[in-house]
C-alpha cells in the first residue's frame, strides 16, 4: 500500500468538516467550532516562529487585533468582501511583524519575547485612544443577514475559518519540511553555530515572524463579524497570548500536528469549562496545564507519543 | 613567489569595556597556507577568530578575504565566501543526527559557492565527509549522544561541509590523547592538500610545530611574532610569555 | 490648560512615582539582571503583597506597610521554593531561559486568576492616616501617600545597593552573576547563593506591594500593566545595575506623569512599553550597561 503523503490528511479532514457544516443545523456548533478553528490558526501560526525557531512571541494578541481592527476600519470605510479584509489584515500584521522582528531579533530571544509583549500593550493603548474605531467603548459591526451559497452568515464565517485553518496548517507543514524549516531548526538548536554554518539567521527569523504574524492577522480579520461587538479588551485579550503558547507547547512544538492537537484539546476544554464552571477558571486551567507540561513533558503530546513509540520499538527488538 | 593573500586583516582592535582584547593585530594568510596561532590563555586568540569569522565586530580594522572587504558582512555571508571556523567547545545541533548536522552547512553555505552543491546529493556528500573524518558509522546517531572526540570530529566535519577556502580550527585537539591528536593532524593535512588554507589555534606545541608552515604568537592582544615555527619557538619574548620571567 | 505650576507638579509627582517604580523593579534587576531568570510573573507577586496588605488592613486595621514588612520573610521563603523548582525543572538540563519564561508566564496566570477568583474584579484600597493629606510648600503639592512610598522605596533600594556592594554575601552574589562557572570551580555553592538572591527578589515584591496599595487602588489584573514597565526600566537601566534601575525608574516615572498630564492617563501604559521598544532597538545595553 503506497504511503499517503501527510498533507493529504488535513485536506481530507477539512472536506469532511465542511460536509458536516452543510448538514448540521444547530448554529451553536458553528459558533463553538469557529473558536476551535481560530485557535488552530493561532497555535499553528505561533509555532512557525516559536516552535520551529525557539523565539517565543507573547504578543499574539497584537497581530490578531491588527486583523480585527483592520476589518473595523474597512467596515467603516467601504465594507469590502470578507476575503479582502482577511487579505489586508494579513498584510498589515505581517508588516508590523517585519518591523518588530527587524528591531529586536538581533538580540537574545528573551528580549524578543518581552518586546512582543510590549508591542501588544502599546497597540492596545493606541486603539483605546483611537475614537474612530470606538476607543474604549468598542465598535458594533453589523453582521450581514445572509450570504450567497451558505445557510447563514455564521455558517459562512465557520467555513472561512476552516479554510484559513487548512491554509495555515499546510503552510506550517510546508515550512517545516523545507530548507527554511531546517534553517529554523538549526537556529533553535544553536543560533551561533547556525550563523557560522551559513544560515542567514536574521533573514529566516524575520521571515518566520512575518508569516506567523500575517496568519494571526488573518485569523483576526473575521472576528468583528463573529462577535459583532468588538472592544479592545476582547481583541487584545491575554487569552490569545497564553493560548498561542500553551497550545503548541502542550500539543508538541516540533511537528505541525502538535499545535492542532493542542488547539483542539484546549479549546474544547475551555469551552466546556466556560459553560459549566466559569470563564475565569479557563485561564487558570490553561496556565496550570502550561506549567505542568513545560515541567514534565516539554515536548508535548507529540513528544510523549514519540517516546512511547520508541520504547515499544526497543521492547520489540531485544 | 608572492601570491595575492587569501586573508588580509589589518589593525584589528577590540575592547570589552575597559579591557583591550585585541590591539592592532595584523594577520595575513595565503591560499593553501598552514598557519599556527598560539599564545597564552586570554591573549585574544578566540577574540581574533570571532572577529575574523564575524561572530563579533571589531572596533576598527579592515578584513579582506579573497580581495573583498568583509568586515561589515554578517557571519553567515563570510562563511559562504569561504571563511569557516570551528568552535572550541563543540556546538552541535543537538536535535539532529550527525548527518543532519552536515546538511545545514551543505545547504546554506556550500551551495552558494560557484561549483558547490552540484553533483552528488547533500546526503552523499555528507556521508563522504563523515567517511573522511571517521564518523561514518555514527552517521544516523543523534549528535547529542557523541563522545568528546566524536564531537570535535563533527565540528570539523561540519566545517568541511561548508566548503571552506580558509578553515580556522579553534583548539580542536584540546584534551585529546596522543593518538587522537595525530588523527586530527593528518585529517587537517589531508584537507590542506586539497587546497584549503588552515589556521590552527592550539596549545599543543608538537601539533603546531608539526603542522604549521608559519606561526603567529599573540600575547595580551598584541602580535609579537610571525615567522616559521623554529624561529618563533626560539624567540626570547615568546619563551618569556609562556614560561614567565 | 497647561500651566507652569501644573508642569512642575507633574515633574515632582513623576519623581515620586519613579522612586516607587524603583522598588517595583529592583526584584527584576536582581532576578533577571543578575540571575538571568526571566521572572515575568514578578508583578503578580507585588499584587499578592498588595492584597495581603488589604486583607490585614480591612480585618485588623493594621498599617499596610507594616503588614508587608512582616510578610517579607514569607515572600522570601516563597522565592526560595520557586527557585528550587525552577532550578530543578529547567536550569539543570540547561534548556535555556525560554522554557523558564513560559513557566513564569504560566505562574503569572495562575496567580492572577486565583486572586481574581478570591477577590473579584473590584479595586481594593486601604485606609491609613497618610492617604489623603498632602504636604505642600510653595506651589508644589506632594501627596503624602506618594511621599512615604518614595522614601521607603529609596531606603530599600539603597539598602540593597549596600548589601550587594559591601557585604560578603552580596558581593558573592554579584560574582555569581558575572561568572558562575568560575565560582563553582572555587567550591562556592553558587546554587545556594542564587537561591538566596531570588528569595530577596521576591521579598522586595512584598514591600513594593505595600507601597502600591498605598499609592493607588489595586485590582488583580493591575500586574499586567507593570510587566512592561518593570522590564523597560530594567533594560533601560542596564540589566543588573541598581543605580541604573533607579535612574531609569525616575526617568520613566517623570515621563509617564508628564504624558498623563498633557495627553491624558490612558496614554501612560504606552510610554513605558514604547520606551522599552526604543531601548531595545537603539541601545540594548541600557544607560549603565557595558
Amino acid at each position: 500500500m503506497t504511503r499517503i503523503p501527510s498533507w493529504i490528511w488535513p485536506i481530507i479532514i477539512a472536506v469532511l468538516v465542511f460536509a458536516a457544516s452543510r448538514v448540521v443545523k444547530n448554529e451553536y456548533y458553528m459558533f463553538a467550532g469557529y473558536v476551535v478553528l481560530q485557535y488552530i490558526v493561532l497555535a499553528s501560526a505561533w509555532n512557525i516562529l516559536g516552535g520551529y525557531s525557539g523565539y517565543v512571541n507573547f504578543g499574539s494578541a497584537a497581530f490578531f487585533a491588527i486583523g480585527a481592527y483592520g476589518t473595523v476600519v474597512l467596515d467603516k470605510l467601504w465594507q469590502p468582501p470578507l476575503v479582502v479584509a482577511i487579505f489586508l489584515g494579513g498584510i498589515v500584521a505581517s508588516l508590523v511583524g517585519l518591523v518588530t522582528a527587524y528591531l529586536t531579533l538581533r538580540l537574545r530571544g528573551v528580549f524578543f519575547a518581552i518586546a512582543t509583549l510590549a508591542l501588544a500593550i502599546v497597540l492596545q493603548t493606541l486603539v483605546v485612544n483611537w475614537d474612530y474605531v470606538g476607543g474604549p467603548l468598542g465598535y458594533y459591526s453589523v453582521r450581514p443577514d445572509s450570504i450567497v451559497g451558505f445557510p447563514s452568515y455564521v455558517n459562512y464565517l465557520f467555513v472561512v475559518m476552516l479554510v484559513l485553518a487548512l491554509i495555515t496548517v499546510l503552510v506550517a507543514r510546508a515550512i517545516e519540511w523545507s530548507f527554511i524549516g531546517r534553517g529554523l531548526a538549526a537556529i533553535r538548536d544553536n543560533e551561533l553555530a547556525a550563523e557560522c554554518c551559513g544560515v542567514p539567521t536574521l533573514r529566516l527569523k524575520v521571515f518566520a515572524t512575518m508569516v506567523s504574524g500575517g496568519l494571526m492577522g488573518m485569523a483576526g480579520a473575521p472576528f468583528p463579524y463573529y462577535i459583532t461587538y468588538l472592544d479592545p479588551n476582547s481583541a487584545f485579550s491575554l487569552a490569545y497570548g497564553i493560548n498561542s503558547i500553551a497550545m503548541p507547547l502542550i500539543g508538541g512544538m516540533t511537528h505541525w500536528i502538535g499545535p492542532v492537537i493542542g488547539a483542539v484539546l484546549l479549546a474544547v476544554i475551555q469551552q466546556v469549562a466556560t459553560v459549566t464552571i466559569s470563564s475565569e477558571l479557563n485561564l487558570m486551567i490553561v496556565g496550570g496545564l502550561l506549567i505542568t507540561f513545560i515541567t514534565l513533558a516539554p515536548n508535548g503530546i507529540v513528544g510523549l507519543f514519540e517516546t512511547y513509540r520508541q520504547q515499544r520499538h526497543e521492547h520489540a527488538s531485544p | 613567489m608572492t601570491q595575492e593573500p587569501l586573508l588580509d586583516a589589518t589593525s584589528i582592535r577590540k575592547r570589552f569595556g575597559g579591557f583591550v582584547a585585541l590591539d592592532a593585530v595584523d594577520i595575513i594568510v595565503r591560499p593553501g597556507e598552514r598557519v599556527g596561532l598560539i599564545g597564552p590563555n586570554g591573549s585574544g586568540k578566540s577574540t581574533l577568530v570571532n572577529c575574523l569569522s564575524g561572530a563579533i565586530t571589531s572596533d576598527t580594522g579592515t578584513i579582506c578575504f579573497g580581495g573583498r572587504a568583509i568586515e561589515k558582512l554578517p557571519a553567515h555571508q563570510r562563511t559562504r565566501l569561504g571563511i569557516v571556523r570551528t568552535f572550541q567547545i563543540p556546538l552541535p545541533f543537538a536535535s539532529m543526527t550527525v548527518v543532519g548536522n552536515l546538511t545545514i552547512p551543505l545547504r546554506f553555505a556550500a551551495r552558494h559557492r560557484p561549483g558547490g552543491g552540484q553533483g552528488e546529493s547533500d546526503l552523499e556528500q555528507a556521508l563522504l565527509i563523515l567517511e573522511n573524518v571517521g564518523l561514518r558509522n555514527k552517521a544516523h546517531a543523534l549528535s547529542a549522544g557523541l563522545t568528546q572526540v566524536e564531537m570535535r570530529k563533527l565540528e570539523l566535519a561540519r566545517a568541511i561541509a561548508a566548503h571552506p577556502k580558509l578553515l580556522i580550527a579553534d583548539e580542536t585537539m584540546a584534551g585529546l590523547s596522543n593518538f587522537e591528536v595525530d588523527e586530527i593532524i593528518s585529517l587537517l593535512l589531508k584537507l590542506n592538500k586539497q587546497g584549503i588554507a588552515i589556521i590552527m589555534i592550539e596549545h599543543i606545541m608538537r601539533a603546531v610545530m608539526a603542522f604549521s608552515q608559519r606561526a603567529i604568537v599573540l600575547v595580551a592582544g598584541k602580535k609579537i611574532a610571525d615567522d616559521s615555527p623554529d624561529v618563533v619557538m626560539n624567540n626570547a619574548e615568546v619563551v618569556r610569555a609562556y614560561l614567565g620571567e | 490648560m497647561v500651566t507652569f505650576n501644573l508642569l512642575v507638579n507633574a515633574v515632582v509627582t513623576g519623581i515620586l512615582l519613579g522612586g516607587f517604580y524603583a522598588a517595583v523593579t529592583i526584584g527584576i534587576t536582581i532576578a533577571f539582571g543578575m540571575l538571568d531568570i526571566v521572572n515575568i510573573a514578578h508583578p503578580v507577586f507585588i499584587i499578592m503583597g498588595s492584597f495581603i496588605a488589604y486583607i490585614v488592613n480591612r480585618n485588623f486595621g493594621l498599617d499596610p506597610l507594616l503588614t508587608v514588612i512582616l510578610a517579607t520573610p514569607l515572600f522570601f521563603l516563597l522565592g526560595i521554593v520557586i527557585f528550587r523548582f525552577y532550578y530543578a525543572a529547567f536550569e539543570k538540563s540547561g534548556k535555556g531561559s525560554l522554557r523558564g519564561l513560559a513557566f513564569f508566564f504560566g505562574i503569572l496566570f495562575v496567580i492572577e486568576v486565583t486572586l481574581l477568583l478570591a477577590f473579584g474584579v473590584d479595586y481594593r484600597l486601604v485606609q491609613t492616616s497618610y492617604i489623603g493629606p498632602n504636604i505642600g510648600f510653595k506651589h508644589i503639592d506632594l501627596p503624602l501617600r506618594m511621599v512615604i512610598p518614595f522614601v521607603g522605596s529609596m531606603t530599600m533600594v539603597t539598602g540593597l545597593y549596600v548589601f550587594f556592594s559591601h557585604t560578603f554575601i552580596g558581593r558573592a552574589i554579584m560574582a555569581v552573576a558575572q561568572d558562575e562557572f568560575a565560582l563553582s570551580l572555587m567550591a562556592v555553592d553558587t546554587i545556594a547563593l542564587r537561591q538566596l538572591a531570588f528569595g530577596v527578589a521576591i521579598a522586595t515584591a512584598a514591600i513594593a506591594g505595600g507601597f502600591l496599595i498605598v499609592i493607588q487602588p489595586v485590582d488583580p489584573s493591575l500586574g499586567r500593566e507593570y510587566i512592561g514597565r518593570v522590564f523597560a526600566i530594567c533594560v533601560l537601566g542596564g540589566l543588573g545595575s541598581i543605580t541604573g534601575t533607579v535612574i531609569a525608574a525616575l526617568i520613566l516615572g517623570t515621563v509617564e506623569t508628564i504624558t498623563s498630564t498633557l495627553f491624558g492617563p490612558s496614554w501612560a501604559p504606552a510610554v513605558s512599553f514604547a520606551a522599552l521598544l526604543l531601548t531595545l532597538a537603539i541601545r540594548p545595553s541600557g544607560i549603565m550597561g557595558r
